[in-house]
C-alpha cells in the first residue's frame, strides 16, 4: 500500500477510536505516526530498512485496528440480543396484538 | 471458594462499565505507564501496568480509547498481553515457552497435508510450498511436509537450530511469538511475518487456506467465516505489532528522541 493511502486509513481508524481527545491532533498517538511518517519520507528514496520497517508495522497496526473494529461490528449486529419481546414476536410473523386497532 | 475471589476470576468476563473519560500515556523513568482520568492502570494482580517502549504504551492507550460504555478486555489483544506477561500468572519461563512453540512446529498448519481431493491437494502444493522452502532457507533446517496420519517428522537437527534461534529473543517477544503462532496455528507463518516477508493478511489467508477453499465451494457464512477471520486478523496483527515493538524498542525510541 502507498505510503500516502496507509497514512490515510490509519487517520481514520485513530478517529474511529479516539473518544479522549477533542480533536484528533491532541492525540499522542496520532502525533506519533504523523511523525515517524514524516522522518521516513525525507529518506523515501533511498533503500531504507527503517522506512520499510516502519511501513509494515504500519500495515499491521492499521490491519489490526480495522479487523478489531469490524469484527466488534459483526459481533454487535448478530449477537443474540436476548429473548425477543411479544411486539417483536408478533412484528416479524405479521400479527397483531389484541390491543391494537384492526 | 471466598467471593471476593470467585468475583476477581470472573473479572475478565463481567464487562465493567466505562468509569473514565480520558486515556494517556506517561513517562515514568525508563518506562511508559497509561493513566485512565488520574489514576495509573494496573494489571489483574495488582502491579502497575509497565511498559518500556512508547508507541506499545500508545497502541494499548488506543485500545483503552477505543472502548464504548462497556470495557470488554477479550478485545484487547495487546492489554491482555502484557497483562499476561507482567502477571505471568502460569509462572512460565523462557524454556517452557520456547518448547510450547516448537511443539507448533511439529504439527505445523504448512506441513500437515491432506490428500484426496485433486483440486486441494495442488492448491496446497501451490500456495504453502514456496514458504516452507523459504522458510528452510532462511533457518537453515529441512523441514518437509507429509501427510501421514502421525504428522510430519521433525529432524532432530531442525528442532535444536530454532531452539537456538529463539532463545535469543527476550521474554517479552517470546510471548507475543508464542501469541502469534497459537492465533495461526503455525510457526512457519508466525515467523514469515515476524520477518517481514509475509503482509499480516497473507499469513492469515495462509493459516485459514482450507476454509477458504471450502466456502468457495460451499459458501460463506458472514456471522461465522467472517466474524472467524476477522478475528485471528486482529489477534494475529496484535501479536505481530507487538513482537515488533518489543524487539525493536530501542531503536524507534532513540529515533523518536532525536
Amino acid at each position: 500500500m502507498a505510503a500516502k493511502t496507509l497514512l490515510r486509513e490509519l487517520i481514520r481508524e485513530l478517529r474511529l477510536t479516539n473518544n479522549s481527545y477533542k480533536s484528533l491532533w491532541e492525540s499522542p498517538a496520532y502525533q506519533f505516526i504523523l511523525k515517524n511518517f514524516r522522518r521516513n519520507q525525507v529518506t523515501a528514496e533511498q533503500t531504507c530498512k527503517a522506512q520499510q520497517e516502519s511501513q509494515y508495522m504500519a500495515d499491521t497496526y492499521l490491519c489490526y485496528l480495522k479487523s478489531s473494529r469490524i469484527a466488534a461490528q459483526l459481533r454487535h449486529e448478530f449477537h443474540g440480543q436476548g429473548e425477543r419481546t411479544v411486539r417483536s414476536t408478533a412484528d416479524m410473523v405479521g400479527f397483531k396484538l389484541p390491543h391494537d386497532p384492526k | 471458594m471466598p467471593f471476593r475471589l470467585v468475583r476477581r476470576i470472573c473479572a475478565p468476563y463481567n464487562h465493567t462499565r466505562l468509569f473514565y473519560k480520558k486515556v494517556s500515556t506517561v513517562r515514568s523513568n525508563k518506562d511508559f505507564e497509561i493513566i485512565l482520568d488520574n489514576r495509573k492502570l494496573k494489571t489483574p494482580a495488582g502491579s502497575i501496568f509497565r511498559v518500556s517502549s512508547e508507541p506499545l504504551a500508545l497502541a494499548v492507550a488506543n485500545e483503552w480509547d477505543a472502548q464504548e460504555e462497556k470495557i470488554l478486555v477479550s478485545s484487547m489483544h495487546i492489554t491482555s498481553l502484557v497483562n499476561t506477561i507482567l502477571d505471568n500468572p502460569n509462572k512460565l519461563l523462557k524454556q517452557d515457552i520456547i518448547s510450547h512453540i516448537l511443539t507448533y512446529l511439529e504439527n505445523d498448519t504448512l506441513l500437515c497435508r491432506e490428500e484426496g481431493n485433486i483440486e486441494w491437494s495442488s492448491e496446497q502444493t501451490k500456495k504453502w510450498d514456496p514458504l516452507v522452502e523459504w522458510f528452510n532457507k532462511r533457518y537453515g533446517v529441512t523441514v518437509k511436509p507429509s501427510s501421514a496420519i502421525t504428522g510430519p517428522n521433525l529432524p532432530i537437527h531442525a528442532r535444536q537450530t530454532l531452539q537456538k534461534y529463539l532463545h535469543s529473543h527476550d521474554f517479552w517477544t517470546l510471548n507475543g511469538l508464542m501469541f502469534a503462532v497459537e492465533s495461526v496455528k503455525s510457526l512457519i507463518l508466525a515467523l514469515a511475518c515476524v520477518d517481514r516477508y509475509l503482509s499480516v493478511e497473507e499469513g492469515v489467508h495462509l493459516a485459514t487456506l482450507e476454509t477458504e477453499f471450502q466456502t468457495r465451494q460451499w459458501g460463506r457464512v458472514e456471522w461465522a467465516h467472517d466474524i472467524d477471520n476477522f478475528n485471528i486478523q486482529a489477534r494475529f496483527a496484535a501479536s505481530i505489532l507487538f513482537v515488533h515493538l518489543t524487539s525493536s524498542s530501542s531503536s524507534i525510541e532513540g529515533k523518536y528522541r532525536k
